[in-house]
């Protein structure tokens, strides 16, 4: 069951963390990027190109932590949610995983999508 | 309970005298049962709440016809700002995490308390202190005026130069206080007291909300105490944070404001869904539908509300490309709300509703929700928040969504479990009536709303000129209040009849599902006589286990009538660990309390040295209230200890507090033009690194005396630690030395860098001396030798300086990235 429960903390948790990181980097960028900022006379982040990577590695991340929680929720499918644990805590906790995963997914592929279509530093 | 035999009498009667209390009134002011204290945050709150709705009517009667003179602006403006935050502050969360959370959060897990009792008596008692800290102002016609989120540059010296201001910035990071030792006293409780047999997968899902609410708390509130932190700089050192002329930004005030604002919108209706969550199965005779989704819908809830804070600042002129991130997880987060929604309606159709009073409130939840929800979803659209902004419309939505969302639960709540509380049932009828009238008001009330705000009615203005088409509409919404009004009167006057005449109701007139149905009605001080047995999320439907419970009571099985004991269990799995032996009642608690009171009554007069002695005298009441120790003897566990968790949950409060201080420092280092600001000299880097390496090095020392603690080696662990407070105390004292002659360069109040730069450093420097403090206690008490607390003081103490150490190197590399 190690494997397992590696399989259902890494699915359960993979995905937000993997979000709240993109979060908080592209709003930093973006802030960063649209004021007078003092970091270095030669400071203009390309936004589109730091943005794509960083969106990228949070989206397979969050992809991998999806696979991650099939997987735990698979190796416990024959448990029911109040079973003993730990059959019962991975089977509960891996169909959480396997629902946010993808959630997390979609709120990283249209912050990121967003950010590289739309025109930088022109106000809302 | 199923009845008990001559055994298990005997058994309860023991444990009722090993728990009882003081009584009378020293007993209330001394007192540490989650129940008694659960009651004195319910009355409390209700009585700041029957003061906000007295505002709110106050209002609503000023804006009945244009032109009004009934209150003046500046009382209209002091009004409105103290509605808010009473609403907030002072009620909605205190009656959801403070009363309800307290009462019945023990109950549910199958616990006798709290984690740690005597913190959550000084949370309340500092609640207390807070609110009326707030109050004060109102008679001196100094109430807070700027409105609840008290937007800068309108709340700086310059436009708001009496003490209105002062009260907001310091009675909020006072009620603070309180409410973050709540969360991390829930969340230890959560993590390491439910009954055995109660793994993650078993536990109601109102205790799921209770965790989510309590961890959002953590990491909501640091950044609000560290906005009015330096609001109140600003106002009273001369710091300029938010100043522009002084290099600082106003919008810093929103982005910290709303990394808060936003999750607390959470903090408040996430108790809400637990307690619908506990009502809807209970009426509809069956479990909720799809249960490991709503548990993940309400953390989830609360995780993404911290990402979405911005959605509130659209209208401030944000780059398109900073304000999609907002905007994508503003509409993301429809979704858990919506998968709880789906599951409360399908758990309604699918079984078999009695539709009595508690339930009636969750229906009209229900249908709140969705309309605030529904308004809520088109703010993430970013042209149509733009046209809304400040408009009436908001007001609709976040009345929709905090009063008839969040409140209705709660009154649902105060009549689902009065029976257990009192013992006695409510009047039916009246409770039918009361929520009629009281839907009814809501809607007229706060529907109109929408109209008058899209016809361009502004949110907070205290009177409107008669020909502009919006009074016919504000006449609707003032007769809507008094019929709210009405109902909510009804409710207290049938619970108060109740409380007096109602029949009894036995221990579980609906057929409850969780755990608190097992108590008597009302709950005997120790709870249970016997530690429930679990074994699904409806321990109370589960009949061969309460079956159990009555063999267990006859034989002495899990009945822990040895002394003031609960069971501890393990985090994830609920597999017993020990016996806790609980701290009981107390006057320290209050003692603390008042002090902090004292300390921040003198701070708002600029009294600075006396605040500072009163911080003393908390402090060596927070010492006196440590004095008894629980338990001699060394115990084996298979877990971390309570306090060791406490304290990693109290230092992630203090991670969210220093990701806001370096937020910050990156802000407005981002929006300025130099950096450093003017002609400071950018710092040294080699003195600040040697010294963080001597910090971080300290804690080889103190993990040295981690372990000889563990392994019962006295003399060692004194020896560590020793070495240990050489460092960090030699660390201090050069850092002290270095920001004095650095005083001499530029100061706080020279531009933004300096307000920044000191405050950073000053906030790491008050962590280390609060930690040489903790070192200084725990040296003197470890010279008596060790006991089982001394060692898990040694490692919660030890937790602390690894996270001192980590915080340590942000913070350097922080202060020396100019150079």
């Amino acid at each position: 069951m190690r494997r397992a429960d590696a399989l259902m903390w890494f699915g359960l948790f993979g995905a937000p963390f993997a979000w709240a990181a993109q979060h908080v980097a592209g709003v930093m960028l973006t802030i960063a990027a649209c004021h007078d900022n003092a970091v270095g006379p030669d400071w203009r982040p390309d936004v589109d190109a730091v943005t794509a990577v960083v969106t990228a590695v949070a989206a397979l991340v969050a992809a991998l932590a999806l696979l991650s929680a099939v997987a735990a929720w698979r190796s416990a499918r024959d448990a029911d949610d109040s079973d003993p644990p730990p059959a019962g805590r991975i089977h509960f906790l891996g169909i959480v995983g396997l629902t946010i995963s993808p959630l997390f997914l979609a709120i990283i592929l249209m912050s990121g999508l967003g950010t590289i279509s739309l025109p930088g530093c022109v106000q809302s | 309970m199923a009845v008990l035999g001559t055994a298990g009498r005997a058994r309860a009667e023991r444990l009722r005298r090993v728990w009882a209390e003081r009584h009378g009134v020293l007993g209330w002011l001394t007192t540490t049962d989650h129940k008694r204290i659960g009651l004195l945050y319910l009355f409390t709150s209700l009585a700041f709440f029957l003061a906000g709705g007295v505002e709110a009517l106050l209002l609503r009667t000023q804006l009945v016809r244009p032109d009004n003179g009934l209150l003046s602006p500046s009382a209209y403006n002091q009004l409105f700002t103290m509605h808010g935050v009473t609403m907030i502050f002072l009620f909605v969360i205190p009656l959801s995490i403070g009363a309800f959370g307290n009462y019945l959060l023990p109950l549910m897990i199958g616990a006798r308390d709290l984690a740690f009792p005597r913190l959550n008596a000084f949370s309340y008692w500092v609640f207390v202190a807070a609110g009326l800290f707030v109050y004060v102002s109102l008679p001196l016609g100094s109430a807070p005026d700027a409105g609840w989120f008290d937007y800068v540059p309108l709340a700086d010296r310059e436009f708001s130069p009496g003490p209105n201001i002062d009260f907001y910035c310091l009675g909020i990071i006072f009620v603070g206080i309180s409410t973050t030792a709540t969360a991390v006293n829930f969340i230890v409780t959560v993590f390491k007291l439910r009954a055995p047999g109660m793994s993650l997968n078993r536990m109601p899902l109102f205790c799921f909300a209770m965790l989510a609410v309590s961890f959002a708390i953590v990491f909501a509130l640091p950044p609000l105490t560290v906005a009015a932190a330096f609001l109140e700089l600003d106002r009273q050192v001369g710091t300029h944070f938010y100043d522009i002329a002084g290099g600082g930004d106003p919008v810093l005030w929103q982005h910290l404001f709303w990394i808060f604002g936003h999750p607390e919108v959470y903090i408040i209706i996430l108790p809400a869904f637990g307690i619908a969550t506990s009502i809807i199965p209970a009426f509809a005779r069956r479990r909720m539908v799809a249960f490991p989704l709503v548990a993940l819908a309400e953390l989830l809830v609360a995780f993404i509300g911290f990402g979405v804070w911005a959605h509130h600042m659209f209208a401030v002129g944000l780059a398109t490309v900073t304000a999609v991130y907002f905007a994508a997880a503003s509409l993301i987060i429809v979704i858990p709300s919506a998968i709880q929604l789906f599951a409360w309606l399908t758990t309604l159709v699918t079984g078999r509703p009695q539709f009595a009073t508690p339930l009636l409130w969750i229906v009209g939840f229900i249908v709140f929700f969705i309309v605030g929800g529904l308004s809520g979803v088109m703010f993430a659209a970013i042209p149509f928040d733009q046209q809304a902004h400040d408009t009436y419309f908001v007001v609709a939505h976040f009345h929709f969504v905090i009063f008839g969302a969040a409140v209705f639960p709660l009154i649902g709540g105060l009549y689902y479990w009065f029976p257990k509380v009192t013992g006695r049932m409510y009047r039916e009828g009246l409770g039918k009536a009361s929520f009629w009238l009281a839907f009814a008001g809501t809607a007229l009330t706060f529907f109109p709303m929408h109209i008058v705000g899209l016809l361009g009615m502004p949110r907070r203005q205290y009177t409107y000129p008669p020909d502009l088409g919006w009074t016919g509409l504000n006449v609707l919404e003032t007769v809507g209040s008094y019929v709210l009004a009405a109902g909510l009167l009804l409710v207290a006057a049938n619970l108060a009849w109740s409380c007096i005449r109602g029949p009894a109701s036995g221990e579980d007139p609906f057929d409850g599902a969780t755990l608190e149905w097992a108590a008597s009605s009302p709950p005997a001080p120790y709870n249970f006589a016997v530690i429930p047995t679990v074994t699904s999320p409806y321990p109370m439907w589960d009949e061969r286990d309460r079956e159990q419970d009555v063999r267990n009571a006859e034989a002495g099985r899990l009945v822990l009538d040895q002394g003031h004991v609960t069971p501890a269990t393990t985090v994830v799995d609920g597999e017993w660990d020990e016996a806790l032996d609980m701290p009981s009642d107390s006057p320290w608690p209050l003692a603390a309390a008042a002090a902090l009171a004292l300390v921040f009554t003198f701070l708002l007069t600029g009294h600075w040295t006396t605040a500072l002695v009163f911080l003393g005298a908390a402090g060596a009441a927070a010492v006196a209230w440590h004095a008894r120790e629980a338990a001699a003897e060394l115990v084996t566990r298979r877990a971390l200890p309570n306090g060791w968790w406490g304290m990693a949950v109290f230092l992630a409060t203090e991670a969210a507090l220093f990701g806001s201080l370096i937020g910050s420092y990156s802000y407005l280092r981002f929006t300025s033009a130099d950096w450093p600001q003017g002609a400071i000299e950018p710092p040294s880097v080699a003195l600040p690194l040697a010294l963080t390496a001597v910090l971080v090095l300290s804690v080889v020392p103190m993990r040295a005396a981690e372990v000889a603690a563990r392994r019962q080696r006295t003399r060692a662990a004194l020896r560590w630690l020793a070495v240990a407070f050489a460092l960090q105390a030699g660390y201090l004292a050069v850092q002290i030395v270095s920001y004095v002659d650095e005083l001499g360069t530029f100061t706080p109040a020279t531009n933004a860098y300096g307000s920044i730069y000191f405050s950073l450093l000053g906030a790491h420097h008050a962590h280390v001396a609060l930690g040489l403090g903790l070192m200084a206690w725990l040296l003197v008490r470890l010279a008596g030798g060790l006991t089982e607390y001394r060692v898990t003081a040694v490692r919660a103490i030890a937790l602390y300086w690894y996270v001192v150490g980590a915080i340590a190197v942000f913070v350097v590399a922080t202060q020396v990235s100019p150079a």
